[in-house]
């Protein structure tokens, strides 16, 4: 059963080290940007307040049922709902996004439990464009804090 | 290229030593993996490959990293028709545990040039060499995570980066970062406004700005498009963003 999240709440994304400069500090954009090669519909993230608890909790729960090989050069990038649905929108002709959890069931072998704070956000423009690019632009310049991913 | 005379506090990785990278030796490395670079060994600055002085790379470790100096000038176009030291560097990534084997496989920039070079442990201290580095450590560092995805990186958008780059040494150094598509993407960003320019190869440039609203800074003015290599400066000034690649 899907939930649509609460303005107030927030989720993580998995950013790789292509996309995160480590020695600047600074994620890329594209980070939020679908994949048009590979038809992407959705952006696959994950809920903190999922787990309840403090933030630092909520990760370490994230890092440990995340449906994703994660390097330890990567990045969970914060963000709040409710401000990156305001920073897509505020983007002329931007997009309506909402974010909905998902949560997904074990898919052994390779990960035998499930991820039940999976969310996806939809709403996002295709990628390849330049507005697509704006978007995920304007949602990274909504990220609230980054965590390591181990 | 300025280059510090001081020694540095710490050598990196510190088993290596300046014989590691002797003319002869680098030559047997480099000559089976692309007949059409000439190796002229010098011990003259500026030309260079160095060890950097850069932590935060995890790749960096894993090879040596060589800028390529005086490419043919068949090979690029007007942009490089005047010295410009940037745009005449290219990088060689070439990974430690393979570079005794004569089949080992190089990434290669571009493939014409001349490899000029001194052997150094030496860290550099200039501020603006070792911005230069850190540019040079993070594009290792892409090209490393590039192969273990195996995304293949777009020549075309690396030579125009290389060449922007290359005509912007007073700038300061943006993040950068590779895309699925194989293509880098540049980010010049102070808070909420920026400059967003990947390069689409063929020298075209698609471009992501966002400033502050003049008499509304709670709100953002953005353009976005494509244009050209020689166009997208103009397109700075007139958009009022270009203080943002000021050091």
């Amino acid at each position: 059963m899907s939930t649509v999240l609460a303005d107030e709440d927030n989720v993580v994304r998995y950013v790789r080290l292509r996309l995160f400069d480590v020695e600047k500090g600074e994620v890329d954009g594209t980070a939020f940007v679908l994949d048009a090669a590979k038809g992407e519909q959705a952006l696959s993230v994950n809920w903190l307040e999922y787990f309840g608890g403090a933030v630092e909790y909520q990760v370490t729960q994230v890092r440990a049922h995340i449906h994703q090989k994660m390097n330890a050069t990567g990045v969970l990038a914060q963000l709040n709902v409710g401000a990156s649905k305001s920073a897509a929108a505020a983007e002329p002709g931007g997009s309506d996004i909402t974010f909905v959890g998902d949560g997904q069931p074990a898919k052994p072998p390779r990960y035998p439990n499930p991820d039940p704070s999976h969310a996806l956000v939809r709403g996002l423009p295709p990628g390849g464009s330049s507005a697509a690019a704006a978007i995920g632009d304007r949602i990274r310049n909504s990220i609230v804090a980054l965590h390591p991913t181990s | 290229m300025r280059r510090s005379a001081a020694t540095a506090e710490r050598h990196y990785p510190p088993a290596w030593t300046a014989a590691d990278w002797n003319p002869a030796s680098l030559e047997d490395v480099l000559a089976p993996a692309h007949g059409a670079i000439t190796l002229a060994g010098t011990t003259e600055p500026p030309y260079g490959f160095l060890v950097g002085p850069v932590d935060h790379y995890p790749h960096a470790n894993e090879g040596l990293i060589a800028l390529i100096d005086a490419p043919s000038a068949e090979a690029f176009g007007p942009l490089d028709r005047e010295p410009r030291m940037f745009a005449s560097q290219n990088f060689i990534r070439c990974p430690l545990a393979k570079r005794n084997s004569a089949t080992a496989p190089f990434r290669f920039g571009l493939h014409e040039g001349t490899l000029g070079f001194t052997a150094s442990t030496s860290a550099p201290t200039d501020p603006s060499y070792v911005e230069q580095w850190k540019l040079a450590f993070r594009l290792a560092e892409l090209q490393a995570d590039a192969e273990d995805e195996g995304i293949a990186i777009s020549e075309g958008s690396q030579r125009d980066l290389l060449r922007f780059l290359g005509t912007h040494l007073d700038w300061r150094r943006p993040s950068l970062f590779l895309l699925d598509s194989g293509n880098f993407r540049a980010l010049w960003r102070d808070g909420r406004e920026q400059i967003a320019l990947e390069f689409l190869g063929n020298q075209i440039i698609q471009y992501v700005m966002f400033r502050e609203c003049i008499g509304a800074p709670d709100d953002l003015a953005s353009a976005h498009g494509q244009d050209s290599l020689q166009g997208i400066e103009r397109l700075l000034s007139y958009f009022g963003v270009e203080r943002l690649t000021k050091r």
